[in-house]
């Protein structure tokens, strides 16, 4: 739940809008970091601060891959699938991924550590093929880069 | 005005036209999936593509989307040219490839436009081999089917629901070649409107699920150009039938009424006609007779009666010869006709009609600078509320003034909800305020919204406004300079209101009341059930000696009828209904049905041309039923009296300068018309009754809540749940919560009903549906008293 003051700040934002709703991604990212991923009840009080439907919220969270409907791990990676990356072998990078950290694409890792995601084309092209970890941009990678990005002394699991 | 060429023909256009529109309009339909007439250009799918010749020496020719490029003067564009032909090829190509190739089990079949393209624009073959996209299908309640790999990705579904529709319950997710169309859950779609995405779908994701159950081809459907029997407005459908059952009911345009659209009653509520219980066998003392028995029981028992003791109560939502011949019949035997079975009703209906000589179209309402409604215009006139959403959807701003629940609410710029006691009060003061007459700041914002609006509409609801609220808002139209329109109580109030003289309902009442009448007909009504009034009618059962009743459905009054004659449902015979601006449409019948040898609008089928016809007469259940016109006629001649029919045909025409042919625009009410109407709205109306400090009755309704439509049992299933509503304070401040009962008493009765807290419903009042108003023989703003019931 938001506090008072979380409130308070959301609706000062929104009401700078001439449309409440221009202020739903701020909102959405906001209640993101907060609980790590917007689950229904984040979605129903962005609903109630914006004035968008459930549905209308949805179609922007299953849009914006930034954007997270489950749990994550405390880390997430994301490895780009886009065309640069694609021809540069992503789709082996991703395979390898899988294998590192024990668990389909999407799902927290057994130690709670790191989440890897596909990504749409994250803009870093010269670095394909190229990922994000939380914020920070890496490539080109190999097999043995990805296998030291997300070595638990990278990403704090055991 | 110009000139463009497609393919060295030359287009006229309008300024600022886009190609693909200006060529439709000169009958040139160019390809395209995301173009809609109604929903505009999105350029989404690039179907439309056409080669752009080049305008100067050195450019080289160009592909366009048509339904993005503007025409210009002089402009060259080709559909044939070679790059064009191979750009719309690799569009097919490409939504075919994740297809699924289901077509044999497709509901879309025969209408589909993805097909169409398709065998249109090739290529003829697939080359794709790989694995197709799949999604799973939700569920979207029960009107409609979902079918999701099916999807090319057009938006028309989203646009039409979210963009003109206004709702928000359908949506597109994703992104990339996952994109998903349906709600964020399963569950019934919320808009009045949903039903729509079957026909602006160009495939077969949403599909109807009401016709699904008795399905058919469509090109073994026979269809008559028809009237919506459902409501004032009186949009025009296109209803098809097969093997004696009417199987579905689809949008037809005209543009003086609905163009591309109709609302879920009408596309479900026609399935009054397929229920188990619809009567079909007529009935003399509770035995089953033939037709021509009760025909002649009704004509004999009628004859037995003294000059002037037969009452007649006609129906609003029965055409206008039914009407007209029971008027004629009344008037040769001395007795009394109204199409109303409550005189307040009929004063208002009178009003209304009489007010609306400038009574806006649709596309009128939907081209309007600001609109002020009055009362709940979705729960009485569906179409007339997404009217108003058209204006809203292009920021136009909407007043809103309304006593109970209105789905319009959400979407008002000002709005004031106020008592059923307080309403015409609001409206007078308004009017003073918009006239200058009174200086009242809070109203005057109120009314802000509207100044400096040119083109202005003002919309009421007659049911709830009763007739001074009526001329009341007749009033604020004029002071505002605005377009006047009402939502009338069902199909054919406004024709009703032609055929009565002000006060027959009373009179009708009265004379039955008195004793003078001791017989009644009742025709497509039901005055001791669901008919407003409920309570007078109610105390008469007692005292008539004869009660004939012709229904098309099942009633409280056809029960207790010692005589009753089925009759046919609006697809079953030809009629007229005269819609909430004055404008009389015909409908016609389906006239038989379609047998094997595909004698629909489909060339045979040559594999069965041998068969022969197998075809029935339409509704051929227990043999043939008449409609109300030529039942009352066959009584009147039984009876001897061989003027009923004549004078009936004179009378159900008698404001048009002709009967209207079905298909055809309609026939708009003569000026002879509109001073009878005049006439009959000079009357003064009975004062609503002082406040008493009761509750006060507000209605609450929804777009499913007819009495035909009742009848539908899918559509019915979405009804809110029955009970009284009150506001949630009102709830909390009698210590109740929302598993409480509460028992009501009014003059027709009493009811015991679950409490429902429902902020939609002012303080004070408690909000019931129809039916229980019915039950309790209490109108809008009458007080009750309740007390809270274990
Ligand atoms: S569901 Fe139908 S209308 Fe919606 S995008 Fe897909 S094909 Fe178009
Ligand atoms: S608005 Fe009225 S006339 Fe039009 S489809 Fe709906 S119920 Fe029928
Ligand atoms: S394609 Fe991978 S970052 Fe652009
Ligand atoms: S119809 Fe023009 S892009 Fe779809």
């Amino acid at each position: 739940m938001l506090n008072e003051d979380e409130r308070a700040h959301l609706a000062a934002h929104i009401g700078h809008y001439p449309e409440p709703r221009a202020g739903a991604i701020y909102t959405l990212q906001f209640l993101q970091r907060k609980y790590g991923h917007l689950h229904n009840e984040a979605l129903r009080e962005a609903s109630a601060l914006c004035g968008l439907s459930i549905t209308q919220l949805e179609e922007l969270v299953s849009f914006y891959p930034l954007l997270l409907r489950r749990p994550v791990g405390r880390r997430v990676l994301r490895i780009c699938d886009s065309i640069a990356c694609h021809m540069a072998g992503a789709p082996a990078l991703l395979d390898e991924a899988v294998r590192l950290s024990g668990v389909p694409l999407g799902q927290p890792s057994a130690d709670g550590a790191v989440t890897v995601l596909p990504h749409v084309c994250l803009g870093l092209c010269d670095l394909a093929p190229a990922a994000l970890l939380d914020e920070a941009a890496h490539g080109p990678l190999d097999a043995a880069a990805l296998a030291a990005l997300v070595a638990p002394e990278n990403t704090g699991g055991q | 005005m110009g000139t463009f060429y497609l393919d060295e023909r030359p287009i006229p256009f309008e300024e600022g036209e886009y190609v693909i529109d200006a060529a439709r309009r000169a009958g040139i339909e160019i390809p395209h999936f995301c173009y809609h007439p109604a929903l505009g250009s999105l350029g989404a799918c690039r179907l439309c593509m056409v080669q752009l010749e080049p305008a100067r020496e050195g450019d080289r020719p160009r592909n366009m989307a048509s339904c993005l490029l503007k025409a210009g003067e002089g402009m060259r564009v080709s559909l044939k040219a070679a790059h064009a032909v191979d750009a719309r090829q690799s569009v097919i190509e490409e939504v075919m490839t994740n297809h699924p190739h289901d077509c044999p089990v497709c509901d879309e079949g025969g209408e589909c436009h993805l097909q169409n393209m398709t065998v249109e624009v090739g290529p003829p073959y697939r080359r794709y081999e790989g694995a197709k996209r799949t999604f799973v299908n939700q569920y979207l309640g029960p009107l409609i089917w979902h079918t999701m790999d099916r999807c090319i990705t057009c938006y028309r579904c989203v646009r039409f629901y979210q963009d003109h529709a206004l709702g928000d319950d359908l949506g597109a997710f994703g992104s990339r070649n996952r994109v998903y169309f349906g709600r964020h859950e399963n569950g019934p779609l919320e808009s009045p409107f949903a039903g729509n995405l079957v026909e602006v779908c160009p495939t077969g994701v949403f599909t109807d699920r009401v016709y699904r159950r008795h399905y058919s081809r469509v090109w073994d459907l026979q269809t008559a150009p028809s009237v919506c029997p459902h409501c004032s407005v009186g949009c025009n459908t296109l209803p098809g039938a097969r093997e004696g059952s009417l199987r579905r009911v689809v949008n037809r345009a005209n543009r003086r009424v609905n163009e591309w659209f109709i609302c879920d009653r009408g596309r479900y509520g026609h399935r009054y006609t397929e229920v188990e219980d619809r009567p079909r066998t007529a009935r003399v003392d509770g035995r089953d007779v033939s037709l021509d028995e009760a025909l002649d029981a009704a004509a004999q028992r009628l004859s037995e009666a003294a000059d002037g003791s037969i009452a007649g109560l006609g129906s609003v939502r029965e055409d206008m010869e039914g009407n007209a011949a029971l008027r004629s019949l009344l008037a040769v035997l001395h007795g009394w006709y109204t199409a109303h079975p409550n005189p307040d009703l009929e004063a208002a209906i009178a009003e209304a009609a009489a007010l609306s000589t400038q009574a806006p179209t649709l596309a009128e309402i939907g081209q309007a600078d600001a609109v002020l409604v009055a009362g709940d215009l979705t729960g009485h006139a569906p179409m007339l509320d997404f009217a108003v959403r058209q204006a809203v959807r292009v920021g136009r701003p909407l007043v809103l003034l309304h006593t109970g629940p209105a789905p319009l609410a959400r979407h008002a710029q000002r709005r004031r909800q106020v008592t059923p006691r307080e309403l015409l009060g609001l409206i007078e003061t308004l009017c003073a305020t918009a006239e200058g007459r009174v200086e009242d700041d809070d109203l005057a914002a109120l009314l802000e919204p509207l100044r400096g609006a040119r083109n202005r509409v003002v919309l009421g609801v007659a049911e709830t406004l009763g007739a001074p609220g009526c001329r009341a808002l007749g009033q604020l139209a004029g002071a505002l300079g605005a377009r006047l329109g009402f939502a009338l109580p069902n199909a054919n109030a406004f024709g009703t209101a032609l055929l009565s003289r002000p006060g027959d309902s009373e009179r009708v009442l009265e004379s039955a009341e008195s004793g003078r009448a001791d017989r009644l007909i009742v025709l497509g009504a039901d005055p001791l059930g669901s008919g407003a009034g409920a309570g007078r009618w109610a105390a008469l059962r007692e005292r008539l000696n004869f009660l004939l009743v012709l229904d098309c459905v099942r009633t409280t009054t056809s029960e207790q009828a010692d005589i009753f004659i089925p009759l046919t449902a609006f697809t079953e015979r030809a009629g007229t209904f005269v819609n909430y601006a004055g404008l009389a449409q015909g409908f016609a019948r389906i006239e038989e049905f379609v047998d094997q040898t595909g004698r629909g609008d489909h060339p045979a089928n040559p594999f069965y041309a041998g068969l022969g016809p197998v075809g029935s007469p339409l509704a051929p259940h227990d043999g043939h039923l008449p409609d109300a016109f030529d039942a009352i006629c066959e009584i009147g001649r039984r009876m001897g009296l061989g003027r009923v029919q004549r004078n009936a045909e004179i009378l159900a025409y008698q404001f048009f300068n002709e009967p209207p042919t079905p298909g055809r625009t309609g026939i708009t009410v003569d000026a002879a018309g509109f001073a009878h109407l005049r006439d009959s709205a000079a009357v003064d109306y009975r004062p609503p009754p002082e406040p008493g400090g009761g509750w006060q009755v507000v209605m609450t309704t929804w777009y499913g809540d007819e009495h035909l439509a009742l009848h539908a049992p899918e559509l019915q299933s979405l009804a809110p749940r029955e009970g009284v509503r009150m506001h949630p304070d009102d709830v909390a401040a009698h210590g109740l919560d929302d598993a409480a009962h509460v028992l009501l008493s009014g003059p027709g009765g009493r009811s015991r009903l679950a409490l429902i807290a429902d902020a939609g419903c002012p303080r004070g009042t408690l909000g019931l549906s129809r039916a229980s108003m019915a039950v309790l023989g209490a109108d809008e703003g009458d007080e009750l008293t309740w007390e809270a019931s274990a």
